[in-house]
């Protein structure tokens, strides 16, 4: 296998940030107001805290393996025949990911802005640009990476400006009104956007040497506490813009907010908006592919398959996947399948390895 | 060998390569107690020169050593006829002395060149004025006299079998990175090709990805611009026969960079580039955001705006995509036409494509007035772009952003903005990635903007990496 170059910690930021950001944004504020009511905002800074330890429990593993990436050394804390099956769990869970993705965001193309337009040449195409930039090595995809954060930055500002009229601030009250639980409720409920930073699990090892651990760890906190800075803020925005119960009707408040504001030479900025918005979830979805074509080559320990077939072959069946599945409920049940695998694949096993690495640290066995 | 089998061998070398030649000579001379023999070809020697400095001194001391006796420079001894009759074919003299164990090669050519013009193809406004001719020599003695230093390393190679073509290699040995030199030494060593049209074909045989549009090495005629290169640590090469020089490895940015920011003020630097910049992003993509705009997406658009392109667009017959494919395949003949015509017709073109067909094409209704406006933006912007290698490459790149907008809108516009990124980033040459985002000051310096000169003190890390520092303290001046 070829050996990665490295990339800065710009780049990695970079690279956590545009993966965290997912279609999430857009239907953040409507799943939440009907968990959390008014108090949604609250529930999605709890779910970036939480998102936090997790990026702990990474960092801590990574950093106990500074020289390999996390689909390597699994095996020297679980042995080779469980590291290929993790690797191929993964593998499996990126390509599932991946294809919810593409899903997502073809079908909120085809519901607000190509209505003619069959879905499936838009989820061909956007497979076909990610599976083109996976096959990239790691700088060249933060390379691409980096240079698409222009539009999320856009996109967050359009956001802002477009909340600059109208909003209710009264809307927020009662704050807490009915007690914490639903607020905890919608924190699990949100922690499937903040997922992504589990880039660093693969990345780690390849993070330019300079302030070493402790400077990864800031770069994370860094991109997370952007991740959870740009959703608290688009909660507030449809918070204070809708009332509840118009939000638990509205799927995609963003877009609606959007579509109300004009300037003088834009009539429609939400079209100008999920264009934008188009390069954030082919981000999220190369880096997916990568990852996944990553695990697979670590199936075996000298490697097995080459980068290119690996994210081919995944996007390929992606795609025919993609052909099948076209009712809206279909997809959203797909969807909650899927916060409950990353929370296991994100948080749980890393969690696990890192208890068991330590065991065998203490144990005195050899690791 | 003998002397006497050199002599043989080297008859019967010469027999068999110029006895078809009609203007290959040869003579024999006895002088004093020799015989002497020389050969030359009339058309590539400087008679007077022969006259002169070889035969005159020859009949005054015959028996002298012949490097005492004639008075030229490049002078050369062989025993080895195969060169000596490669040394003919170069325009040199040779000569032999019966009896003698050496073969002499005498350089006795004759220099045709035309003199140092004023660049066509990159003007500046402000800056030098010289630019390359087809002379390797008096291109590499404008390179030297550009950089008077021990550091400027020129290296020799020949190219192409039969043609023969000399390549110089330059760069500064300091500076530039080792392995590149080595790279593209072998690189040109392994060319095996029977001639060569430079630098054309050494540009197509040394890169690496073989289907880009985007050009890979910088081409210029301006020294002043393969100086700054070569001190950033790229590696220049020059051709015999050709008036460009090639740069490598350059990114993408190095197309966007002209010789005048450097000579104006940093901030007006900044800005032309930043001009330039969009400029790229306008060729690529303009006739593409209008067709979309058009035909899928006019909400975009205020209602008064879509009422005015609405009413431009009543009586037109074709499709957006049609009008636009028409126009800008027109702007690319007119273009083409006025390179291949000769100068003083070449104007009337200009005046026929653009103004006769430009206006006769909206009043007949075959085209909308919008449509000739945004082509010929497209067409003026792409000739702000330096390059004329870049330039037609972005505007070749608006064809297929058109195509892909006309089919799926702004949607596929993205996607085609997206895989050029996306090309971009994967696209190297000598490990030496071709773009990387601009967005951090250290990159930006030279790239997206033209920082002041005493803020860029380093050389860039890609190209340069052992030996960075450009500037100690540029304005020492200061307190």
């Amino acid at each position: 296998m070829r050996r990665e170059q490295s990339i800065t910690a710009r780049q990695l930021f970079a690279l956590v940030l545009m993966t965290q950001l997912g279609t999430e944004v857009l239907s953040l504020p409507h799943v939440e107001s009907g968990i959390a009511a008014q108090d949604s905002w609250l529930a999605v800074l709890l779910s970036g805290l939480a998102g936090q330890l997790g990026i702990l429990v990474l960092w801590r593993l990574g950093s106990r393996y500074p020289e390999r990436n996390y689909f390597s050394y699994t095996a020297s804390i679980v042995g080779i025949p469980a590291k290929s099956l993790i690797n191929l769990l993964y593998g499996s869970y990126y390509v599932f990911s991946g294809l919810l993705l593409g899903l997502q965001y073809s079908d909120i193309l085809n519901r607000w802005l190509f209505i003619y337009t069959p879905r499936w040449i838009i989820l061909l195409l956007i497979l076909i640009v990610c599976g083109f930039a996976a096959t990239a090595s790691l700088r060249q995809l933060a390379n691409v990476v980096q240079t698409f954060i222009l539009f999320p930055i856009l996109g967050f500002l359009l956001i802002l400006f477009s909340g600059v009229y109208g909003y209710d601030a009264t809307n927020l009250l009662p704050v807490l009104s009915n007690g914490w639980s639903p607020v905890l409720r919608g924190a699990y409920a949100a922690f499937s956007a903040y997922v992504g930073y589990e880039v660093l699990l693969y990345a780690y090892p390849y993070v330019d040497g300079k302030g070493g651990a402790p400077r990864i760890l800031l770069t994370m906190t860094l991109a997370n506490g952007c991740t959870t800075a740009f959703y608290v803020i688009v909660c507030l925005i449809c918070s204070t813009m809708f009332s509840t119960r118009q939000l638990n009707v509205i799927p995609e408040p963003i877009v609606f907010i959007l579509k109300n504001y004009r300037v003088q030479v834009l009539q429609s900025i939400d079209t100008l908006f999920l264009i934008f918005y188009l390069s954030v979830v082919t981000a999220t979805l190369i880096v997916y592919y990568f990852l996944a074509a990553k695990a697979y080559m670590n199936l075996r320990n000298q490697g097995l398959g080459r980068q290119g077939a690996w994210v081919w072959g995944s996007v390929a069946i992606c795609f025919v996947f993609g052909l099948f599945i076209r009712k809206r409920g279909l997809i959203l049940e797909i969807a909650s399948i899927q916060d409950r695998m990353s929370v296991f694949f994100v948080v749980a096993v890393p969690f696990l390895l890192l208890i068991v690495a330590g065991i065998r640290r203490y144990g005195g066995i050899k690791s | 060998m003998t002397p006497a089998t050199i002599g043989l061998e080297f008859d019967k070398l010469v027999g068999e390569h110029f006895a078809e030649q009609h203007d290959y000579r040869s003579q024999e001379l006895n002088l004093g107690v020799s015989r002497y023999k020389i050969h030359y070809f009339e058309t590539l020697v400087d008679s007077a020169l022969i006259q002169d400095y070889i035969l005159k001194p020859l009949l005054l001391r015959p028996n002298d050593p012949i490097r005492e006796v004639v008075s030229i420079l490049d002078y050369a001894e062989t025993d080895n006829p195969g060169e000596a009759v490669q040394a003919i074919l170069g325009g040199k003299t040779v000569l032999q002395r019966s009896n003698g164990d050496k073969i002499y090669l005498l350089g006795t050519d004759l220099k045709k060149e035309r003199s140092i013009n004023i660049p066509t193809n990159e003007r500046v406004l402000r800056g030098p004025n010289e630019a390359f001719i087809e002379n390797l020599h008096t291109n590499i003695n404008l390179m030297r006299n550009l950089i008077p230093s021990s550091e400027l390393i020129v290296k020799m190679t020949t190219v192409g079998r039969i043609s023969r073509t000399k390549v110089a290699l330059l760069y500064i040995k300091s500076i530039a990175d080792s392995t590149f030199v080595k790279e593209i030494e072998s690189r040109l060593r392994s060319i095996d090709i029977d001639y060569v049209e430079a630098p054309g074909f050494i540009d197509e045989l040394i890169r690496e990805k073989k289907f880009s549009l985007f050009p890979q090495q910088l081409v210029t005629e301006r020294p002043d611009r393969a100086r700054a290169h070569l001190m950033e640590g790229k590696i220049v090469l020059l051709t015999s026969g050709s008036p460009d020089s090639l740069i490598l490895p350059v990114t993408f940015w190095s197309f966007l960079q002209s010789p005048d920011d450097y000579q104006i003020s940093w901030l007006l630097g900044t800005i032309f580039r930043l001009l330039r910049l969009c400029c790229f992003f306008i060729t690529l993509g303009l006739p593409g955001l209008y067709v979309s705009v058009c035909s899928f997406n006019p909400q975009l658009l205020p209602i008064n705006f879509v009422n005015t392109l609405q009413s431009s667009m009543k009586y037109i017959a074709f499709p957006p995509l049609l009008e636009a494919l028409f126009m800008m395949l027109l702007l690319e003949v007119v273009r083409e036409a006025t390179v291949r015509l000769a100068n003083p017709i070449g104007q009337t073109i200009g005046i026929v494509g653009g103004i006769v067909i430009g206006t006769v094409v909206v009043q007949s209704n075959l085209v909308s007035n919008a449509m000739v406006i945004i082509v010929a933006l497209t067409g003026v912007a792409s000739f702000i772009i330096p390059s004329y290698e870049m330039s037609s490459a972005a505007r070749l790149l608006s064809y297929p952003a058109l195509l892909i907008s006309s089919l799926l809108g702004l949607l596929g516009l993205a996607f085609f903005f997206m895989m050029i990124v996306i090309h971009l980033c994967k696209a190297s040459t000598l490990g030496v990635a071709y773009y990387a985002p601009p967005f951090t000051a250290q990159a930006a310096k030279d790239t997206l903007i033209r920082a002041p000169m005493w803020k860029q003190r380093e050389r860039p890390r890609d190209t340069a990496p052992s030996n960075r520092t450009r500037q100690r303290n540029p304005r020492g001046w200061r307190r």
